[in-house]
């Protein structure tokens, strides 16, 4: 599935927030948006999700303008996978899963064996399946996270939106998260995420997309696109770029490292 | 996963026995005694060719007082606790109870201003039916004008047309009829089933009936709305509508309650909590359940107010006086489940 996003603008009330944004992203691509808070990397995620709707521009998927879709029918192309948060109630693992099917029941219906089926699948597909009966509540940040992806690959869409879904997470799940989501990639999803990390945007994205102002600064493959240049006009800041494993990874390290070290000195 | 659905039907079947059990010996308490063989022979004589053993006199309680009274407390509980978990599920809040939008208050208005104004009892009923809807009504049209966060907007408006409610109430009371009138307001205002009659029964029977209907059909997808209107959106489903649906349902159930009632408090708040309890937060389950549980409580402690004492207690006191210490009991985290 290929989302093309063009001529796209959005402001609240007099503040305009997006300005004539284009760009697209192909099948199975793993997309990062980085940029600075308040630049409108949500809100940008939110109109590709249908849930602001008054926006100018056009967005659509396989040619097909997303703002003619019911809920139910962009529900089947494209899921939202927020950062792990707390419910008002007590959910099982199972259960969570299963209201990603909703969109593929009737109207008055509740879960069946077959969207039971569905969910066990996709829990397995995570390796979680052993969290299947357990309080969504109770789980670690990094498991609740894994969840609400199968709830998403429950939900059947190809494109998988995620705000920022590292952002709660310790060190350990932030990888393991990013690894799942990577191969997800690899089985054909196409997976767009927010992120504050530039290092983890270089090492898993195959396209980045910077946004500055409410437009798009730069768009294409991170090695292309990453440089010192850019995080300093994304973010203000001055760092120096290390590159390690053949340009595999690469780091920003403040450019007033020398001062830090001084100052450690002192102590 | 076997496990957990039957976990569900499993307390779904026995409160339907254990509400059945209690319904028939309902019948046996209370101050005009009938006898378990009595009240089979005249519950089974509707049914089947029967030489009569009893009483004429007996029939008529049985059917004019002990069983629109049993009936209705059923109905009631079953309403009241239904809405609260609703009006939970709505709001994100497990702390919501049926009169977050002013439904309660507004009824309270409605039967002080009909008692003012020497209504008879289905004048008092009506009017609070009907200043119940308004107030819900009020609240719906000026949180709709509210830019912001939909839920807050909902809230704030129902304090604020609540209070205001509550302050025509206080005035009723102040320029009511010390000598009759305040004191039926008050009685009122603290809840009573005694006036239960088979009309009354009836109305609110179709007015249930008619909430019940919608929130059962729509329950899994209250269980999507309460992760939030955006997760809810993007799982396919229209949040506003049925939002709508299910606050315009509760609000039924609670309006046709609280118009027969009184003030009932309460039961809209912990029957869910317990039923969550027993069954999970899925409201496919928690709906039903609350449902059986609210009506076999309300049933237990209705046959507690007209049986305790020699003259009845209104039921709002004692399901304040249960409900609270219960209620602190499920907070101090014994039982902690799910």
């Amino acid at each position: 599935m290929k989302l093309n996003v063009s001529n796209l603008s959005f402001s609240y009330g007099e503040k305009s927030i997006l300005k004539d944004l284009h760009f697209s992203v192909s099948n199975g691509t793993f997309c990062s948006l980085i940029g600075s808070n308040g630049v409108g990397k949500s809100t940008l995620l939110k109109c590709m999700l249908g849930i602001y709707r008054d926006y100018q521009g056009q967005i659509s998927i396989d040619g097909e303008d997303i703002c003619f879709h019911k809920p139910k029918e962009l529900a089947r192309k494209m899921a939202y996978i927020p950062q792990s948060h707390i419910p008002a109630f007590h959910y099982s693992v199972l259960d969570m899963v299963l209201m990603g099917t909703t969109s593929a029941m009737t109207a008055f219906a509740n879960p069946k064996e077959r969207e039971v089926l569905v969910a066990r699948e996709a829990l397995q597909q995570l390796q979680i399946s052993h969290l299947e009966q357990r309080d969504f509540m109770k789980l670690s940040g990094g498991e609740q996270q894994l969840v609400l992806i199968a709830r998403a690959l429950a939900q059947n869409a190809r494109i998988l939106i995620m705000d920022e879904p590292t952002a709660n997470l310790d060190y350990g799940n932030q990888l393991r998260v990013l690894d799942q989501m990577k191969k997800l990639t690899k089985g054909g999803y196409t997976v767009i995420q927010s992120t504050h990390q530039p290092e983890q945007a270089y090492l898993y994205s195959d396209q980045i997309l910077a946004i500055k102002d409410g437009a798009v600064y730069g768009d294409g493959p991170p090695e292309q696109i990453m440089s010192e240049q850019l995080i300093r006009d994304l973010y203000g800041i001055e760092t120096k770029e290390v590159c390690f494993m053949e340009d595999q990874v690469r780091v920003y390290v403040p450019a007033y490292l020398a001062q830090i070290k001084e100052d450690k000195g002192e102590k | 996963m076997r496990k957990k659905y039957n976990t569900g039907t499993k307390c779904l079947i026995f409160l339907i026995t254990a509400l059945s059990i209690t319904v028939f010996f309902s019948f046996l308490v209370g101050k005009y005694a009938i006898s378990a063989h009595e009240t089979m022979g005249i519950l089974g004589s509707k049914i089947l060719p029967m030489k009569q053993y009893w009483t004429n006199q007996m029939e008529t309680v049985f059917f004019q007082i002990r069983l629109p009274r049993i009936l209705m407390s059923v109905l009631v509980g079953g309403a009241l606790a239904t809405a609260g978990a609703c009006y939970q599920g709505v709001f994100q809040n497990p702390m919501a109870a049926p009169d977050i939008l002013g439904a309660s208050t507004g009824a309270a208005f409605g039967a002080a201003l009909a008692i003012l104004m020497h209504g008879s009892k289905v004048m008092i009923t009506a009017s609070a039916f009907f200043f119940s809807i308004l107030s819900v009504i009020l609240v719906l049209i000026f949180s709709k004008k509210s830019m912001g966060s939909k839920i807050l907007a909902f809230v704030l408006s129902g304090m604020m047309i609540g209070s205001l409610f509550s302050a025509g109430t206080s005035f009723i009371k102040l320029v009511a009829d010390p000598s009759d009138q305040l004191p039926s307001i008050t009685y009122w205002l603290m809840g009573s089933l005694a006036g239960s009659t088979s009309q009354s029964v009836k109305f609110v029977f179709w007015i249930m009936l008619a909430g019940w209907i919608p929130i059962y059909l729509v329950r899994w997808k209250m269980n999507l709305l309460t992760l939030g209107d955006e997760e809810a959106q993007t799982m396919g489903i229209k949040i506003n509508r049925i939002r709508i649906v299910i606050i315009v349902a509760a609000t039924l159930l609670t309006a046709a309650a609280v118009s027969v009632s009184g003030i009932i408090g309460w039961v809209g708040l912990i029957i869910p909590h317990l039923a969550r309890r027993m069954v999970g937060g899925n409201f496919r389950y928690l709906i039903p359940c609350s449902m059986l549980l609210g009506g076999w409580f309300l049933l237990l402690v209705d046959n507690l107010s007209r049986n305790l004492l020699t003259s009845e207690i209104p039921i709002g006191i004692l399901t304040a006086l249960v409900g609270a210490p219960f209620f602190l009991y499920l907070l101090s985290g014994r039982g902690e489940k799910v």
